[in-house]
């Protein structure tokens, strides 16, 4: 199971929190268009790469919060233990 | 005449429970007070609770000043004079609103270990850490709160979760 | 049969001392402590254990452990318990799985005269048509179904789950494994470490008496230095960020226990598993592994045969000869790697009698040792992103040097590594140890520091250590998988290579394909001992390569678990109000309604219902939903979240609200007082509580974090207490303080707070859910039985009475109000509810206000509201059918086809009008007042029932509610 970056609580296991989605801007409801609007309601890019989500930390901190994962390698950007890799930058 | 008010536990029968290293009791009459962070900038409301996220400090007047959600303080104990003077603060009594257990002992990490999953040691969880977990899949507020030097936890939920939780809590420990 | 167990001899692991009788296919025996059911039997003689899954061939040991495929047993009403692995206990009533009616008759037997009948893709290619006999093949499938027997009426098992944190998981504790927990702890881990069998030890625990001390040293040093050993436990899976399943199995020690383990680094150290070799008569009883050998030998002192032909091409297999004569067997050495190579065995039916070698030399012998290889079991390394790769000239897969982003905290050493010297495995392990501590070190470090509650880490993060072991050697193997001649090649599943060149041949030429056209590798043993032949069968059909046919996925589970292990303990939280028990004492009939328990009725929601329409009644609604909103932004957030508009609402008063979705769907309903000028009481449905609270915060966090308002779940805070019926306004009049409630000072849709029964602080407010004068109370949950018994006591010359939730029901049906969820669904757009009254297009913004632009205003090229269905109120003629809720309405077109046209959402006899009542979705077509529908019952027969012209069915004008 996942450890997911929470930016409040720290690593906390993905089954805490609550994968909202991918994360968009809410089309201007007083000028959308039908087309627009159901890409805002229905549509994911789920990229085989990066991609920005939210997170909900539902039995956690109760926050919501933006971070980026690679949906191919099931990875954050910032994963909360390093990568762990001999490899890695990372000291 | 009219009976005076008595207040009702969230349990039915007696509120202990015990066993090899461990002791459970409902602390639940103990008032509650829910405080939030003010809405304008500055942060009086933090600055007169002084606890961050993730700490449970006992103040002067014997209230623990929990901080379990970022923004949130979470005033446990008899009095609650420590509820911050501040203009336009929100404060949400919620005495009611929740259930509270304590669970006493060196074998109380044990006993928590068959029913949640934070990791209870001294690095990850020192006395005094207070955070949101899932406690026999009950959503709860858990606070590392050790009395007389013996380890011992709080664990808050929703009222009507209460007995349910208590129960959940017994069982783990009898096994 | 004959004894086959030898006087006692050293490293023996049974205790003479303590006998266990037992039974064997309904026979008295007896065995010792310490022996596992296989080889109590295999000291009383026995050969045989079980018949094979398609042929029904007899089979005997060929492991003598977990995975022994051929000794599955059944124990009790335990089915499938592996016999080479579980300890005997005293009592135990075990039988033969899969033989009917004997194991030395088996009737079933004869379907290996049809020999090719059951060839791989047999029930793919027989069993598809005609499709109509599809539960004739069922049933006779099943008695051929290979397995134990399941028996319904046996107790549950318990089944127990924990968390866990160690520094390290070692999987495996065998040398190399128990060297590098050791080093581990040494190094200041908390070491956690998993052995498969039941002592630690491994390989050398029917090793020479020099390496049983070896052995026991290891793992005295292990105990000693605080590793926490779990014996017959295997980690079955790994996941991201080293999340560890790890099973503890139901042995004489206790219940089967799961344990969830999130493990800084793991170490893999499950040493190698023995591979069978291929060849005819493969599977007879008396073809045994050079490990089973020594195992029955050395740990359980029975003699495996009496005269025997041990080929090897390794130590290992020099080592079981050498131990089969020191048991006193007498023993033929063959060489693999002098060239010679067996190619039968042969014998009457069960047994060996002859073994073939490839040069024609036939050795009279009961008892066939093979030691042909080894198979590294990889799965744990494979689950975290590191692939096997193939050194021919070791004749085995090794895990590839390098491998995903996390396998720097995945570590393997041992046998599955490399070779070498006990010295050099034990060093490997230390220093794998030793790495996997530092390496530990850094995480908890950066746990610690990530960590909110975490305690403040000590000094600078330390090093992430590079990998500086030296690797293991590896040593010459020759390549044995089949020598010409046809064998089982999956002995769980009965798979030859002949099925697997026939498979090849006809196009399933991946490794993939095949496994899944034959079953190899999907039995009980999982691929441990047949993943590697099944791919050299292959590579040999398809003229490639071990490497390039590679292997198959290895997924999780590493070894079978059973279905109670991984369902744990069972967690069903259950809410309960604080009245409860007064419900309890009251006589209810519960209802489960989500988590919570409700009163469903006390006797007769009839009288409940003509109660409340007499007198009053006292409902307990305290699973409503409520959210305390505070804030000067209050407001704004009511006006976002209703279709409604807020801004005028008195302080003092409550309004009905409708929320919907962004997509313009029904999502919730409720009332919301306004309690002071910048506060707000809102209350929504039951069911919907949780999602709101989310809902709400997901707006406020997301879109909106500027705002001033702060919104408490307060759900659990206050019971909540309707109070319904002309004599309610009596009745509180007895109670209440502080309020008045004369009908001018406290009108329909007001809140007013107050004391009743001597409680203050409770929100009072009037509505009617139910169409009568009616006051919601909310009164601070722990007086919640106090104020209960209060309203009971004193309105007992009122009549007053609690009713249920079905009288409710009735009531509201009675009144036309719909319910989310029930009378709408996740399509159920606000206009099709009748609420175009409510919703406001001129608000600003408000959640769903595009759809419901267009659902009201119109889409261009997508219609209008008359697209949508609507939601009516509907009377069937018969006014004592009451129409099942869900049944369908249809109507008859101009082509004279009947089409569906809508559905009752709701139905039940009301005992006001005496009549059935109901609330359905239909078509606007068929939505006006007087429209006559035609419901189909679930009995298929059709009834009228007419549309009517108000949702309410009774007091449409609301004049009772509103006195």
């Amino acid at each position: 199971m996942l450890l997911v970056p929470c930016p409040h609580c720290g690593p906390r296991n993905s089954a805490d929190l609550t994968l909202v989605g991918e994360t968009g801007p809410r089309p201007d409801p007083a000028t959308t268009t039908p087309g627009e609007w159901r890409a805002y309601l229905y549509e994911e890019e789920n990229p085989a790469g990066w991609t920005r989500e939210t997170w909900y930390c539902r039995l956690g901190c109760g926050r919501f919060f933006v971070t980026e994962r690679h949906r191919a390698e099931n990875r954050f950007r910032n994963p909360p233990l390093g990568a762990g890799d001999e490899s890695s930058d990372r000291p | 005449m009219r009976e005076r008010p008595h207040f009702t536990p969230p349990l039915a029968g007696p509120g202990e429970a015990s066993g090899d290293g461990w002791r459970l009791s409902d602390e639940s009459t103990t008032p509650k007070l829910l405080v939030y962070e003010d809405f304008e900038p500055g942060g009086a409301v933090a600055r007169q609770l002084g606890v961050a996220f993730g700490a449970a400090v006992t103040n002067g007047d014997d209230a623990l000043i929990c901080a379990a959600r970022p923004g949130e303080w979470l005033l446990l104990g008899e009095r609650t004079e420590s509820a911050p003077d501040v203009a336009g603060a929100v404060a949400v009594d919620m005495t009611h609103g929740l259930g509270m257990f304590r669970l006493t002992g060196p074998a109380a990490p044990d006993v928590l270990a068959a029913v949640c999953s934070i990791d209870t040691t001294e690095a990850m969880f020192p006395n005094g850490a207070v955070c949101g977990a899932s406690v026999a899949r009950v959503a709860c507020t858990l606070v590392r709160n050790d009395t007389d030097g013996e380890r011992s936890y709080l664990i808050l939920s929703q009222r009507s979760s209460g007995r349910y939780l208590f129960d959940a809590l017994r069982d783990a420990g009898a096994r | 049969m004959t004894s086959a167990r030898m006087p006692a001899r050293p490293g023996e692991v049974i205790d003479r001392a303590e006998p266990l009788a037992f039974t064997w296919n309904g026979s008295e025996v007896s065995g010792f402590a310490g022996d596992t059911i296989v080889s109590a039997l295999a000291a009383r003689g026995c050969r045989v254990f079980s018949r094979s899954m398609k042929y029904h061939r007899p089979r005997g040991i060929l492991t003598a452990d977990y995975w022994d495929p051929n000794t599955l047993l059944q124990v009790g009403d335990e089915p499938n318990v592996r016999g080479g692995h579980r300890l005997l206990e005293a009592g135990m009533q075990v039988t033969a799985q899969n033989a009917w009616p004997s194991l030395r008759f088996d009737a079933k037997a004869l379907t290996a005269l049809g020999g090719r009948a059951l060839s791989a893709g047999f029930y793919y290619k027989t069993f598809m048509r005609p499709r109509w006999l599809w539960p004739l093949y069922e049933k006779v499938l099943a008695r051929f179904a290979p397995g134990g027997v399941i028996d319904p009426a046996s107790a549950p098992r318990r089944h127990e789950k924990r968390y866990a944190h160690p520094d390290v998981v070692v999987a495996g504790g065998g040398p190399a494994g128990l060297a590098a927990a050791t080093a581990a702890a040494r190094a200041g881990a908390g070491v956690l470490l998993v052995e498969h069998e039941h002592a630690p030890g491994g390989h050398l625990r029917w090793g020479t008496k020099r390496e049983r001390a070896l052995g026991a040293a290891l793992a005295d040093a292990a105990r000693s230095v605080g590793v926490e050993i779990l014996t017959d436990a295997t980690v079955v899976g790994r996941w991201e960020d080293n999340w560890l399943a790890i099973v503890e199995r139901d042995g004489a020690g206790g219940p089967e226990r799961l344990v969830k383990a999130r493990a800084k680094v793991l170490v893999v150290a499950p040493g190698l598993i023995e591979r069978p070799y291929v060849f005819a008569g493969n599977d007879r009883p008396g073809v045994m592994l050079s490990q089973g050998a020594r195992r029955l030998a050395n740990l359980w002192s029975v003699r495996p045969g009496d005269r025997a032909v041990v080929w090897s091409a390794n130590a290992a297999g020099d080592a079981a000869a050498a131990d089969l004569e020191a048991a006193g067997v007498a023993v033929e050495h063959v060489d693999a790697r002098a060239g010679h190579t067996v190619v039968a065995a042969e014998g009457r039916r069960g047994a060996v009698e002859r073994i073939v070698l490839a040069d024609g030399t036939r050795l009279e012998a009961d008892l066939l040792v093979t030691a042909a290889g080894w198979t590294a079991p990889t799965s744990l390394l494979n689950m975290a992103g590191v692939r096997p790769v193939y050194d021919a000239a070791a004749a085995r897969f090794f895990p590839a040097p390098s491998g995903g982003p996390e396998a720097g905290t995945v570590l393997s050493t041992g046998g599955i590594s490399g070779d070498g010297s006990l010295d050099q495995l034990v060093g490997h392990g230390e220093a794998t140890g030793r790495l996997a501590a530092a390496r530990a070190a850094t995480l908890a470090h950066r746990l610690q520091v990530a960590t909110a509650w975490a305690a403040p880490a000590s000094g600078a993060e330390p090093l992430f250590p590079t990998d500086e072991r030296t690797p293991l050697g590896r040593d010459q193997h020759p390549e044995l998988y089949r020598p010409g001649t046809d064998g089982i090649v999956d002995l769980s599943e009965d798979v030859s290579s002949r099925d697997l060149r026939h498979g090849a041949a006809e196009g399933f030429d991946s490794v993939e394909l095949i496994k899944r056209w034959t079953t190899a590798t999907m039995g009980s043993a999982q691929g441990k001992l047949e993943t590697v032949n099944t791919v050299a069968t292959l590579a040999e059909a398809t003229g490639s390569t071990i490497s390039e046919v590679g292997t198959t996925t290895w997924r999780p589970p590493y070894a079978p678990v059973t279905l109670g292990a991984l369902a744990g303990r069972m967690f069903e939280p259950v809410r309960i109000s604080a009245l409860h028990d007064l419900h309890v004492a009251a006589g209810m009939t519960p209802i489960g309604a989500g988590q919570w328990i409700r009163p469903e009725h006390y006797g007769d929601p009839e009288a409940e219902v003509r109660n409340v329409r007499a007198n009053v009644g006292i409902i307990d609604v305290s699973p409503l939903g409520k959210l305390d909103i505070r804030g000067p932004d209050a407001t704004d957030l009511l006006s976002l979240l209703y279709v409604n508009k807020w801004r005028r609402l008195a302080v003092g008063s409550v309004r009905y609200g409708v929320m919907c979705a962004e997509d313009g769907v029904i999502l919730d309903d409720g009332v919301t007082g306004r309690l002071g000028e910048d506060h707000y009481l809102m209350s929504t449905t039951s069911s919907g509580a949780g999602a709101m609270e989310v809902w709400i915060q997901n707006w406020l966090q997301t879109e909106h974090p500027d705002w001033r308002v702060r919104v408490t779940p307060v759900t659990d805070a206050f019971t909540s207490v309707n109070v319904a019926g002309p004599k309610s306004r009596t009745l509180l009049e007895r109670l209440v303080d502080g309020v008045d409630l004369d009908p001018e000072a406290f009108k329909y849709m007001q809140v007013r707070t107050g004391a009743v029964a001597g409680v203050s602080g409770c929100v009072m407010w009037r509505i009617g859910f139910t169409g009568e004068l009616s006051y919601e109370l909310h009164v601070p949950a722990g007086y919640g039985p106090h104020v209960w018994q209060a309203l009971l006591d004193a309105g007992a010359d009122l009549g007053v009475a609690p009713f249920g939730l079905e009288a409710q029901r009735i009531m509201r049906l009675e009144k036309g109000h719909f319910i989310v969820g029930q009378d709408t669904d996740a399509l159920t757009k606000a206009p099709t509810a009748g609420l175009e009254w409510l919703i406001k297009l001129d608000k600003e913004d408000f959640t769903g206000l595009p759809e419901l632009r267009w659902a009201l205003e119109g889409e261009p090229g997508a219609g209008g509201p008359e697209a949508l269905p609507r939601l009516v109120a509907v009377q069937p003629t018969d006014p004592g059918y009451v129409p099942p809720e869900a049944c369908q309405i249809v109507a008859t077109g101009s082509d004279g086809k009947e089409r569906i046209v809508g559905r009752i959402t709701s139905s039940r006899f009301s005992p006001t009008l005496e009549r059935s009542i109901c609330l359905a979705q239909v078509e606007v077509t068929h939505a006006s007042p007087e429209t006559t529908l035609t419901i189909v019952g679930t009995d298929g027969r059709r009834r009228s029932a007419v549309v009517m012209a108000h949702h309410a069915h009774f007091d449409p004008d609301g004049e009772r509610l509103r006195g």
